[in-house]
């Protein structure tokens, strides 16, 4: 995970997430910043997928919360971070969540583990009653 | 009709492509109220025409991700319990893949690459065909 806190990266995009239409906006920007930092469309369309978990994640089990994305250069190395940041209830098993067909909503409950294999790294860190930050990472 | 009919016929504008076969293209970011007009369109049109095939073409979808997927799942069903079977088309290298890594079995959902597949799977399962015009 060091990776990710290499370089103090700067939010190149923020939004708010507080309805469909916002995470549909998160996706079209991490389109076109995918686009600009040189991905190839398999990895534009895995990180826009990327985001919509996420986002909708926050939505639907936080109410809503702060989706930011990054460029960003480690070395030689460059790539994307999404981050989802919310206020909600938090996660109380993350080990439990990360699991296929895990989900207190009574969906397919299989975004977290898919977060995970289509990106390269993924860090999550919640505290129940306080909230929620999801990172996940794609090198170029 | 009211405004909001209207502009849920404009956003979702199915076609009958042949007597018994739907197409309807989704184009753009499909959201819970987008699947739900999708859902409504579509069985007012099989309703109304009685058809036996819906083609649900994806290609334009701009992400498939777990909720789309959800949803597409539930339109299927939905439209298998009018006696209509639905076939998606524009299942590209990259959705197929995406549907991979999020663990999506379709199950039981005719899928296709292309819209034409579709269209000739549907024609064939209504016991037709194209023939091409003997050369005069
Ligand atoms: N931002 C969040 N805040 C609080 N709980 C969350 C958050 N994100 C995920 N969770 C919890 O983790 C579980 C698993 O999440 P995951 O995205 O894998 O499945 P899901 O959202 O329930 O279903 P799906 O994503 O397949 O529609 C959720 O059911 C929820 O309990
Ligand atoms: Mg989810």
């Amino acid at each position: 995970m060091s990776a990710i806190r290499a370089d103090s990266p700067r939010p190149y995009f923020n939004l708010s997430i507080n309805n469909e239409q916002d995470v549909g906006h998160a996706v079209r920007e991490a389109r076109s910043e995918a686009y600009l930092a040189g991905f190839d469309k398999p990895n534009i369309f895995k990180l826009c997928t990327i985001v919509a978990e996420l986002c909708r994640n926050m939505l639907y089990h936080a109410g809503g919360g702060e989706f930011v994305i990054r460029h960003i250069h480690s070395g030689n190395r460059s790539g994307i971070e999404i981050e989802a940041l919310d206020h909600g209830p938090g996660i109380a098993d993350i080990s439990m969540a990360m699991q296929d067909h895990f989900s207190t909503r009574g969906t397919l409950g299989i975004g977290l583990p898919a977060v995970k294999r289509l990106s390269d790294e993924m860090h999550i860190e919640s505290e129940p009653g306080k909230g929620t930050v999801v990172k996940a990472l794609k090198w170029l | 009709m009211d405004l909001e009919q209207l502009e849920k016929q404009e956003n979702n504008p199915i076609n009958v492509l042949w007597d018994d076969v739907l197409m309807l293209p989704v184009i753009g970011m499909v959201d819970s109220k987008r699947a739900q007009d999708i859902m409504d369109i579509m069985l007012e049109e099989i309703e109304r025409t009685s058809s036996q095939f819906v083609i649900m073409d994806v290609r334009g979808v701009v992400v498939v991700d777990s909720a789309v997927a959800n949803h597409i799942v539930k339109i299927t069903k939905a439209t298998s319990l009018m006696g209509c079977t639905t076939i998606i088309s524009g299942i590209t290298p990259l959705v197929a893949q995406s549907l991979v890594h999020l663990g999506i079995d379709l199950g039981d959902i005719v899928t296709t690459a292309r819209v034409s597949d579709a269209f000739s799977l549907a024609l064939k399962k209504l016991g037709l065909s194209i023939v091409k015009n003997e050369q005069s």
